[in-house]
């Protein structure tokens, strides 16, 4: 079975006026990296938030490995929020300690390796990282799996340019070749050479899904400049 | 999974929970400095300390009400700390780690109100202990001339009739209605933190304003349950019963089924809320 994910009618309506996701079918394969792209407003991280089970779809169905989101799919997805989520006063290290209770394909070798790489203390208390380096840790956290999708929004955002490489580095090096991932962002340009695949959202309708291969040989442009025509304004 | 739940639950609170028994030690001292004032010895001999003393029983009386107030404090900040706690990790950025662990909801829920309950249930006994604690200084600074062994001794062969007196005449069964009260005792924290942690689900039913949708949804459910427990009560006749042990026995049997039926309720609110509701905005 190479669908990872299957999407069929997913809607999520806040109220009436506010209809984030509109109607959605996909399917995402296996091995491949994905950009969810859009402008703001689109619906990408509405999108995200339903296939990590954070909201209730209005209607619509997901499925991951075949299975309703739920306790069986989170442990085969993991999830890099665009905030952070970890408690201020822990330390690194039981955050760690945290995840290997949890999560079983959590590697703790493979996450000290990247905190020694990035010489960032495992002792250190979350509250007294820069909003960089906490990023950096989260990004970590979730990479340190060997998942079957990994779901990034907005990984390179908050991030100096340096940093961006060795994040995108982090990623292509990391992930199981028999996993996808899912990365939402603004910064096309910066991940462009990393995508396989793109979906185009606008206003909580998927306006394109295809390869990043495709968009090069149709239109002759890069991602990037397809984007900008695309979502002129 | 629950194990493990429960373990960093555990973990995130016990500080806290930690300091408030130690507040509750520190209230219990300065409300045993109250009774060293000569006011209470005097008591006993029908005549009140003037002049130089005067001034200490005022401090004294003071430092007893400081004493109430402060114990309160620690009883109502534990349930305020928990509650808190509670929103922050269920509902808050820090719900999206919360919510994504690979673990059904009912078993968050379920290690959640076990360590919160635990908590409460800890302080609460704390509480008490530091009451009775006082009420034996007091009994000792009043009654200089008595130890209270010796007034054990001189009440214990005069209980069985004490306890025939409560059933016969008022229909108490000291006995029973202290198993009773302990059991309460036991179970009540976490009702008590079930009921809460429903209220602030209710509150995510709303799309703003949801921490004070929370609290009204607090203040709406104790009015349901006060309404359904005075109907509740005068369906079942009970104001009616002459004997005032019978009706406070049943009194407070219907109320504690009632605070568990709405507890029950507001548990599946919760899971409802989390497991098919959940909107982490």
């Amino acid at each position: 079975m190479n669908e990872l994910i299957e999407i069929s009618g997913l809607t999520k309506a806040y109220d009436a006026q506010h209809v984030a996701v509109n109607n959605i079918s996909l399917t995402l394969p296996r091995g491949k990296i994905i950009g969810l792209l859009g402008p703001n407003g689109s619906g990408k991280t509405t999108l995200i938030k339903m296939i990590n089970g954070l909201l209730a779809p209005t209607q619509g169905i997901i499925r991951i490995n075949g299975q309703n989101v739920g306790a069986a799919t989170k442990a085969h997805v993991a999830y890099l929020p665009d905030r952070t989520y970890l408690a201020g006063g822990k330390r690194i290290r039981e955050i760690l300690d945290y995840f290997c209770d949890f999560y079983a394909d959590f590697s703790r070798e493979k996450a000290l390796g990247m905190l020694r790489s990035l010489q960032i203390d495992p002792e250190a208390r979350m509250n007294i990282l820069s909003k960089g380096t906490k990023e950096k840790v989260q990004l970590i956290l979730v990479m340190s799996r060997s998942a079957d999708l990994y779901v990034l929004d907005e990984p390179i955002a908050g991030v100096d340019p340096a940093a961006r490489d060795y994040i995108l580095r982090t990623i292509i090096n990391n992930y199981n070749p028999q996993a996808s991932v899912i990365i939402s962002t603004h910064l096309i340009g910066d991940i462009e050479q990393v995508l396989d695949e793109v979906i185009f959202m606008r206003y909580g309708y998927l306006v394109l899904y295809t390869s990043v291969d495709n968009i090069r040989a149709q239109h002759g442009k890069s991602v990037d400049a397809y984007f900008r025509e695309v979502f002129a304004c | 999974m629950l194990g493990k739940l429960i373990k960093y639950e555990w973990k995130s609170v016990y500080k806290a929970g930690c300091l408030i028994l130690g507040a509750v030690a520190l209230v219990t001292v300065m409300g045993w400095l109250a009774f060293q004032s000569p006011m209470w010895r005097d008591m006993d001999a029908d005549s009140f300390s003037s002049g130089v003393a005067g001034w200490l029983n005022v401090v004294s009386v003071l430092t007893l009400f400081m004493y109430a107030i402060l114990l309160a404090g620690c009883c109502f900040g534990t349930v305020i700390y928990l509650v808190v706690h509670f929103y922050r990790t269920m509902y808050t950025d820090e719900g999206y780690l919360t919510h994504t662990l690979p673990v059904r909801k009912h078993q968050i829920l379920v290690s959640k109100i076990l360590v919160s309950g635990i908590w409460l249930l800890l302080v609460l006994l704390s509480v008490y202990l530091s009451v009775f604690f006082l009420c034996l200084v007091m009994f000792s600074a009043i009654f200089l001339e008595y130890d209270l062994a010796s007034v054990w001794r001189e009440i214990t062969p005069y209980m069985s009739d004490i306890l025939y007196g409560l059933r016969r005449d008022f229909d108490v069964d000291l006995i029973g209605w202290l198993v009773a009260g302990g059991l309460r005792l036991l179970i009540t924290p976490f009702v008590t933190m079930t009921t809460l942690f429903g209220a602030v689900s209710m509150g995510q039913f709303f799309a703003r304003h949801r921490v004070l949708m929370a609290i009204l949804s607090f203040v709406g459910i104790r009015i349901a349950i006060n309404t359904a427990d005075t109907l509740i009560q005068a369906a079942a006749g009970l104001a009616l019963y002459d004997n005032i042990g019978t009706y406070m026995r049943s009194s407070a049997d219907l109320r504690f089924i009632v605070d568990l039926a709405a507890a029950a309720g507001l548990y599946f609110v919760s899971w409802y809320v989390t497991d098919r509701k959940l909107n982490m905005v």
